[in-house]
């Protein structure tokens, strides 16, 4: 249902009120960023696919509809979202997705949520109803401000509509696990990639590598051949496992750290008990250090890190940003929503 | 004393003469970029060969209010990098480094007057390339590259800029260094990255670029298609990609196209096929094997009168040279040649290129079209005689009729070319007053005196309403209060 002009008649009111507002869709990623405040806006109810185009590989649907609704018309079409979002439950919609820019195990490969999003229709802080990007794959016209529409949580706009690039799905994938250490799999995934391995997944756990091939048959076939005999072969749901946080080592109430790092990076591992997936890209890490510990510990190898489930969730949880970047950032949220009742606090304190 | 002349006196103590270029004749080389057609003389030419320099001239621009355009290579075809008699243009092509190469993590890390072609072009031992390959990659700086999130054949497959950069150091006109974006491709806060690919030097300077690095396919082959009718080969492309694959490229040249293409190279194009597809599919041996049995099937069936499948490397650059060559050999058959860069869904294809002739016939003016078929970029080339009175202003009408028809068929007036100041009057077409009010609060956002660029890229509201082009929303004309005829 097109819910776009009620949604617009309540920011105008909130702007006029000055009353903040936190956008809520499946309110499956409510434990994601800093604590929700304000008056709860529901946006789940604007929901429908719009157009689903594959043979132009587009797919332009509004924001409250549910990922589940889009992998079914996906599927019958042998597509997929290629980004590969966690969904944290049955209610995760398009938008609450986008606005979270989370990416599932295939990110290093095929690219995270930013590289597949072509359009939005968005509402700005002063209920202004904006179309930015569109449904076509190349598009240089005017500031690419639907990208940043990725990750920014709600605080640009509420995404009444987006349009996303998607991929057709393989045809054929296969998952692998072989015991080695951290040091080896990182070598070996490097050795693997560059002689074109068709990897699709790479995660490292208990002295385990994780591997899942994607492609045509033969090319699977081969992939896993030249991978060696050492490995075993498991069920290609251990993926869903993982990005959807059900592995027992999620099984915690400490607070989450995920820190993204470059493949090479060695991190210590006395830090405490580590998850490393994207191969190396992306770590998941329960410790004992502080936030702050971590986060200097990331920048020092190029990288950041966030506090992303538990702990205290009062102060801010993603990366501090040098201040004449925050200084850029605040004026842009200013520009989108001068009143600053858009999920105003849910990224940073100041956005 | 004016402004003008402190300020040139203030670049006379940064930068040594003759890296100041101050002479009429020293100028002129400066006056346009890849589109000849608008030139004017720049205030002056400075070429920075350091970060302070930079920093330098920023704040004597600050100070005396004088703005700033930055030019790479000078290759852009949308006139981004085009002077102002009032402005100084700042080239940053001794910027030419390659500082970092980190093989492990697959980026490098350069600076923006690098060539886009010298970046593979360095670590192709390592087996490595940098994919974005838009055609004047030999020459085209890649600073250039990512003002203007520039594409290439391979974009279907490898994306664009924005895609292939993962960190970028500005200098904002506030003279601030900041970095945007970093080496794991996820960075915390907005994503500037993005905001900053293809702004067109209008928010910072760039000065730092880490591109992403691929691994070089081990297999590639190409499948040169012919067809009768030019319908049925945007529906081959189409049943490509509807069977699940994604070429590392697809493009697609009409009658006019090969001809001239022929006629230039002698690549074997099929010179009586209403169209060509060409078709490059890489990855291991075994998935290009199996991919191209699949492609030769689909074509067949799409009505393809002749599909050749490439035996060796020489034959597959042979199928790519025409394609490759298109524009000059275009250039052989007409004395002056309008190039457009309009993207449409691919489904409007025939619509569009009807619509194309029809105008062709009304205008007397002959059109080639080359496209990137798979994503959907119509090139059409429109010929034209500069030395016939009236004949360049014909060209460009039909030029903006060609792209209001791509908005209305749901595209863009631009899919790699950028705006720059060619297609202001078409950007009145796409956007509305309140979507242009928000690129230039956003400009504001960034460069608060306005001196970064000015009036590239985004028309004013007022430029818009004078030409009458402006888009009606909702029903609702902007600006009611202004008088319209």
């Amino acid at each position: 249902m097109d819910l776009s002009s009620d949604l617009q008649a309540s920011v105008i009111e909130a702007a006029g009120s000055h009353t903040a507002l936190n956008i809520v869709g499946g309110n499956s990623k409510s434990f994601y960023g800093r604590t929700p405040t304000g008056t709860s806006l529901e946006v789940s109810g604007n929901s429908g696919i719009i157009d689903y185009q594959p043979g132009e590989l587009t797919l332009t649907a509004r924001g409250g509809t549910s990922l589940s609704e889009i992998y079914s018309v996906l599927d019958e079409h042998k597509q997929m979202l290629p980004f590969e979002p966690p969904s944290f439950g049955e209610h995760a919609t398009l938008a609450g997705t986008v606005a979270c820019g989370l990416a599932g195990p295939r990110r290093p490969w095929t690219g995270s949520v930013r590289d597949y999003l072509l359009g939005v229709r968005v509402l700005t802080g002063t209920g202004k109803d904006l179309r930015i990007g569109s449904p076509i794959m190349k598009n240089v016209a005017g500031y690419d401000l639907f990208r940043p529409m990725a990750r920014a949580m709600g605080t640009l706009g509420i995404l009444l509509e987006v349009t996303l690039k998607v991929l057709p799905s393989p045809a054929c994938e296969l998952s692998l696990s072989m015991d080695c250490t951290l040091d080896d799999a990182t070598a070996w995934l490097n050795r693997w990639q560059r002689e074109s391995a068709p990897i699709s997944a790479a995660c490292h756990l208990d002295d385990t590598l994780y591997i899942r091939l994607s492609g045509p048959e033969q090319s699977i076939d081969s992939g896993s051949k030249s991978l060696g005999s050492e490995s075993n072969l498991i069920d290609n749901n251990f993926w869903k496992e993982l990005n959807e946080q059900r592995l027992a080592f999620f099984s915690s109430d400490a607070p989450l750290y995920r820190v993204n790092v470059p493949v090479t990076s060695r991190l210590p591992e006395q830090a405490g008990r580590w998850l490393v997936d994207w191969a190396g890209q992306q770590r998941w890490l329960y410790s004992s250090m502080s936030l702050d510990e971590v986060q200097l510990m990331a920048a020092a190898e190029g990288g950041n890190a966030c506090a992303f489930r538990n702990g205290n969730r009062t102060n801010d949880v993603f990366q501090t940003l040098p201040a004449p970047l925050m200084a850029i950032e605040r004026r842009i949220k200013q520009v989108l929503d001068p009143e600053h009742i858009l999920n105003p606090g849910r990224m940073y304190k100041d956005l | 004393m004016p402004d003008r002349e402190h300020f040139i006196n203030r670049l006379k103590q940064i930068l040594p003469a003759d890296r100041l270029l101050l002479d009429k004749d020293e100028l002129i080389p400066y006056e346009c970029d890849g589109l000849t057609v608008l030139r004017e003389s720049p205030l002056a030419v400075a070429i920075p060969d350091t970060l302070e320099e930079v920093q330098a001239i920023l704040a004597a621009a600050r100070k005396h209010a004088i703005p700033i355009v930055t030019r790479g290579a000078g290759t852009g075809l949308s006139g981004g990098a085009r002077p102002f008699s009032d402005a100084l243009l700042m080239s940053m092509t001794r910027f030419n480094r390659i500082l970092e190469i980190d093989e492990h993590n697959r980026s490098a890390r350069v600076e923006p007057g690098v060539r886009n072609l010298a970046i593979s072009e360095a670590v192709t031992g390592l087996n490595l390339y940098y994919a974005p390959d838009p055609s004047s990659q030999i020459a085209c700086t890649i600073g250039g590259n990512v003002a203007e999130n520039s594409g290439g054949v391979h974009c279907l497959k490898y994306g664009l800029t924005v895609h292939n950069i993962l960190e970028l150091t500005i200098l904002t006109m506030e003279g601030e260094l900041l970095t945007i974006g970093n080496a794991t491709g996820d960075a915390p806060g907005y994503d500037l990255l993005a905001l900053m690919t293809g702004s067109e030097g209008m928010l910072g300077i760039i000065m730092e670029i880490r591109v992403r690095l691929l691994v070089k396919p081990p297999c590639a082959q190409a499948i040169l298609a012919a067809f009768d009718d030019i319908e049925r080969a945007g529906d081959a492309v189409g049943a490509i990609i509807s069977a699940g694959i994604i070429p590392a490229g697809l493009e697609m040249m009409d009658n006019p196209a090969i001809r001239a293409a022929e006629d230039y190279i002698h690549a074997g194009y099929p010179v009586e096929a209403a169209a060509v597809l060409i078709c490059e599919l890489d990855g291991s041996q075994s998935e290009v094997a199996e991919s191209c049995e699949r492609v030769v099937e689909l074509l067949r069936n799409s009505g393809a009168s002749d599909v050749r499948l490439s035996r060796d490397d020489d034959e597959r650059a042979r199928f790519w040279a025409g394609r490759k060559a298109a524009f000059p050999a275009v250039g052989r058959i007409s004395p002056d040649y309008y190039v457009m860069d309009g993207t449409i869904p691919r489904s409007a294809l025939g619509i569009v290129l009807k619509k194309i002739s029809a105008w062709s016939r009304e205008y007397d003016l002959r059109v080639a079209n080359v496209f990137h078929a798979g994503d959907g970029n119509l090139h059409p080339l429109i010929l034209y005689d500069a030395n016939i009175t009236g004949e360049t202003d014909k060209a460009e009408t039909f030029g903006k009729r060609i792209l209001a028809l791509c908005v209305k068929m749901g595209g863009t007036i631009t899919g790699e070319h950028g705006v720059g100041i060619e297609k202001l009057d078409s950007m009145c077409v796409q956007f509305d007053a309140d979507e242009l009010e928000l690129f230039h609060a956003i400009k504001h956002a960034f460069d608060p005196q306005g001196l970064l660029n000015p009036g590239k890229a985004v028309p004013t509201l007022h430029r818009c309403a004078e030409l009458g082009a402006m888009h009606v929303h909702k029903g609702k004309l902007p600006f009611p209060e202004l008088e319209r005829f």
